[in-house]
């Protein structure tokens, strides 16, 4: 079962061919969560009774979070199927990914930081939620770096592997860091059990948002694999077919 | 004219929401032009072979 999807279905040449006809369809899906989460939110959505007109950040600053995250645990899950079955499509989903999550995890930052200046009255703090997101952005950047100084192909895919798996302990950390710590940082806005903290007039623009976010991560992540498919398999005769 | 003025002072909080979106529209854009010029070096080394 296993061998045959590894074959069929995560080789290089069905990956690139059937990824084809979902590009549209997931622009179009972006490009419509992105407008109405984007009008909704800065323009319908009522102020917040306490921070007004500045809540608003909300908007971007908790998909660019969210994002992040979500990116690195994707890292972590392909890092796991290249170690265990080598499939070359998850190394290249790896790579991929670990350039888009650092630029997420930027915008979470800065994000955080424009939005901490008028509510808490500082740019920065070393609170648990902030540093163990900075520590996600480290993590991010030093997979980059080992990448680019592994020449192997083979080596690189596994020590980058090493490096997102150990790395996803963060991601737990980032989380409960609100709970387990003292800190400035809000608890969870959106929670998986209990009823969400905030107004559904504001909750629908957030969701559209976060779906608009991570639309636009698996978009902007399908391109870039078919350019690295591209560019490892050049030599195979597919490739040669689909380029002329 | 007063309903513009109003909408981009965000009660007060215009300096910080504002830049907070543009820089997400420049992540955005920014990401895409990195896909554009990968794709555009990938191109070159395709015709090359």
């Amino acid at each position: 079962m296993w061998n045959w999807l590894k074959h069929h279905f995560l080789s290089p040449k069905t990956f690139y061919a059937n990824t084809t006809p979902l590009l549209p369809w997931m622009t179009l899906a972006f490009a419509l969560c992105f407008g109405y989460g984007l009008i909704d939110g800065l323009f319908i959505a009522p102020a917040d009774y306490q921070q007004g007109d500045g809540f608003r950040i909300i908007y971007v600053h908790v998909p660019s979070a969210l994002t992040a995250m979500a990116i690195y645990l994707t890292m972590a899950i392909a890092a796991l199927i290249t170690l265990v079955w080598r499939v070359k499509i998850a190394a290249i989903c790896m790579s991929c990914s670990a350039r888009i999550g650092a630029w997420f995890t930027f915008l979470a930052l800065v994000t955080g930081s424009i939005w901490g200046k008028p509510m808490w009255g500082t740019w920065w703090i070393w609170d648990a939620r902030l540093t163990s997101v900075l520590i996600l952005f480290f993590l991010y950047l030093g997979f980059i770096a080992l990448e680019s100084v592994i020449v192997d192909q083979h080596n690189r895919d596994r020590a980058t592997a090493v490096i997102a798996i150990v790395g996803v302990i963060n991601l737990p950390i980032i989380h409960y860091s609100v709970l387990w710590w003292n800190t400035l940082h809000q608890g969870p806005t959106i929670s998986q059990f209990a009823k969400p903290a905030i107004a559904p007039a504001m909750l629908h623009p957030l969701i559209a948002m976060i779906a608009a976010f991570m639309l636009f991560y698996g978009l902007i992540l399908l391109l870039r694999m078919r350019n690295q498919i591209l560019l490892r398999e050049r030599k195979s005769q597919w490739v040669q077919e689909v380029f002329v | 004219m007063t309903s513009m003025s109003h909408l981009f002072a965000m009660g007060g909080y215009g300096f910080y929401v504002w830049p907070a979106y543009c820089i997400t529209l420049f992540v955005f854009g920014i990401n895409f032009f990195l896909f554009v010029r990968e794709k555009k070096h990938v191109k070159k080394i395709l015709q090359s072979t």
